[in-house]
């Protein structure tokens, strides 16, 4: 293991991107001007062999941030420990800058769906939903980042909008936001909602990452696919959203169809053009 | 409905039940609740899909990937996903294949498939076991004879054996190397295969007969004094610094620690 001062102390800023397996040899030997990784932390549990040490390669030039899919913080079965401590360990063995996780439910009765499934926005999950990230922030030391996942289901039950049940969640659990501009796209076009009323009703003094991507048009509905460029609507809505909370750092993920990393690279330019852009007040 | 109640129902509809009060309180907006769950279902079944053609990527060249799609939605619903890690999900598929062998008269031509999808779970698990420590040769050479025989060794976390009556090794390389696929007929004498990790690769190499019981006789926990039984193991003092050479063999406990 390298001595913590091995790692860089860059901080988070500007574009980076999502790091994918099929890129790391690239980038470890070019070393590309990326401002920042965020790694999937399922796909980094091993303790040995190649996957810990090209991280760790990684994370001596790159600053990182690790971004969970499976804490299930929604769900109602008992928080899985092990999974959390594993998340704990990598944390701090390569000092990520913070930890984010998603608004939903992953698991029932032990089963994992491994998709994000949709919470009512109800006050019962509210309640649970606090409860557990509060358990999870004591246990791991500090905030973590909760995403708005995109969505394909809303409930007729719901008794608060989307934007009201995030706000609530983070000043009740004191948590911070990770906001997925693209999941907020493809929600007002699943659901027929406002993305400027969720923008209005989030606290966005607490967003300290945005998530950007490409969905897939299935024509009654977009589908968070991760596996297209960013569409022009969503960078326009980026662009806006920067307006709101400039030099919040962003991040580009494509998880399907994963292209060349020079393609990455060109979309966390797009994203830079459009947040210098919203710090001018220009549209695209 | 509470969270509890739509969280079960939710999870039935995933499994291809249908809930009527889940789907009477989602709202239609364009599409029926069926086809907005059929999304769910449609990712669900997409990850898990995703997980097992990446682990076992020459039992996809083999059965193609219509009969691998097929193949594989029945396997995830009979073997329900219980880890948030997708990486470790897929164990059961070499047994699932070993049954499904028996029932579809259309594999009848590759009895060898779960002896394969075997070698490809182990090679998978092996890029993801857990790290070992280097053996400590000082501790052993410290400790007296008698205390030393009755020594257990301990393998390496990502070693795995295999034995198969099928040239599987042979299989599995030439479709990693895409090379035609070789001739496959059952072998007159059982094949003896193990896959570890070597610092960043993980090989299948072909082992003799006596190194595969040997090594499987540590697995079991036989002591030094056991495994240097006169006569049952004829090569140990040439195969044991073997194994500790090629890291198979990473260290030792006394009984009872």
């Amino acid at each position: 293991m390298p001595h913590p001062t091995d790692f860089t102390r860059k901080p988070i800023a500007g574009a980076g991107i999502g790091l994918r397996s099929q890129h790391v040899a690239q980038i470890l030997s070019e070393q590309p001007a990326v401002p920042w990784f965020e790694i999937l932390t399922d796909n980094h549990f091993a303790t040995g062999g190649i996957i810990p040490t090209q991280l760790q390669a990684i994370r001596t030039s790159y600053p990182l941030t690790m971004h969970s899919v499976g804490m299930s913080l929604g769900s109602v079965d008992p928080l899985n420990w092990d999974y959390i401590k594993q998340i704990k360990q990598l944390a701090e063995e390569f000092e990520a800058s913070w930890i984010s996780e998603h608004i939903c439910f992953t698991s029932f009765s032990n089963q994992y769906s491994h998709d994000l499934l949709p919470l009512p926005y109800t006050e019962e999950a509210l309640g649970h939903l606090v409860d557990r990230i509060c358990q999870v922030q004591e246990f791991l030391g500090q905030r973590i980042l909760m995403e708005n996942a995109s969505r394909y289901v809303s409930y007729t039950h719901s008794t608060i909008s989307e934007g009201e049940f995030v706000a609530a969640m983070a000043q009740r659990a004191d948590c911070d936001l990770l906001l997925d501009v693209n999941n907020a796209y493809v929600n007002q076009f699943n659901h027929d909602v406002s993305v400027q009323q969720l923008l209005k009703d989030l606290p966005l003094e607490r967003v300290r990452e945005v998530h950007l991507a490409g969905f897939e048009d299935r024509g009654r509905f977009l589908l968070d696919a991760h596996n297209n460029p960013i569409s022009a609507p969503v960078l326009e809505l980026y662009r806006q959203t920067m307006a709101l909370i400039p030099d919040t750092p962003t991040l580009i993920e494509w998880d399907n169809d994963i292209p060349e990393l020079e393609v990455l690279m060109a979309e966390a330019q797009r994203a830079e053009n459009a947040a210098q852009q919203a710090s001018k007040g220009q549209h695209l | 409905m509470n969270l509890f109640e739509l969280e079960s129902a939710f999870f039935q509809e995933l499994n291809g039940q249908t809930n009527s009060q889940l789907q009477d309180l989602i709202k239609p907006a364009g599409m029926t609740a069926n086809e907005r769950m059929d999304i769910y279902r449609s990712n669900t079944f997409g990850a898990q899909h995703s997980a097992l053609q990446q682990i076992f990527p020459v039992c996809l060249q083999i059965l193609g990937d219509d009969y691998f799609r097929q193949v594989a939605r029945i396997y995830i619903l009979q073997h329900p996903s219980n880890q948030p890690d997708l990486n470790i999900y897929g164990e059961a598929w070499p047994r699932f294949l070993a049954d499904l062998l028996k029932q579809k008269t259309e594999l009848a031509d590759l009895p060898y498939l779960s002896d394969l999808a075997l070698l490809e779970w182990q090679n998978h698990a092996a890029y993801y076991a857990d790290l070992n420590s280097d053996f400590d040769f000082a501790a052993l050479g410290e400790m007296e004879n008698q205390e030393r025989a009755r020594v257990r060794l301990t393998l390496n976390n990502s070693l795995s054996l295999l034995v198969s009556t099928f040239p599987i090794y042979a299989i599995w390389s030439a479709h990693h190397n895409d090379a035609p696929q070789a001739e496959v007929a059952a072998i007159s004498r059982p094949q003896y295969l193990c896959t570890y990790r070597d610092q960043f690769q993980c090989p299948v190499e072909e082992i003799s007969q006596e190194q595969y019981e040997t090594l499987t006789a540590i697995a079991d926990r036989d002591s030094l004094e056991q495994l240097s039984e006169r006569d049952r193991f004829p090569y140990l003092d040439i195969n044991l610094p073997q194994f500790i050479e090629k890291g198979w063999v990473t260290g030792f406990f006394a009984p009872g620690q």
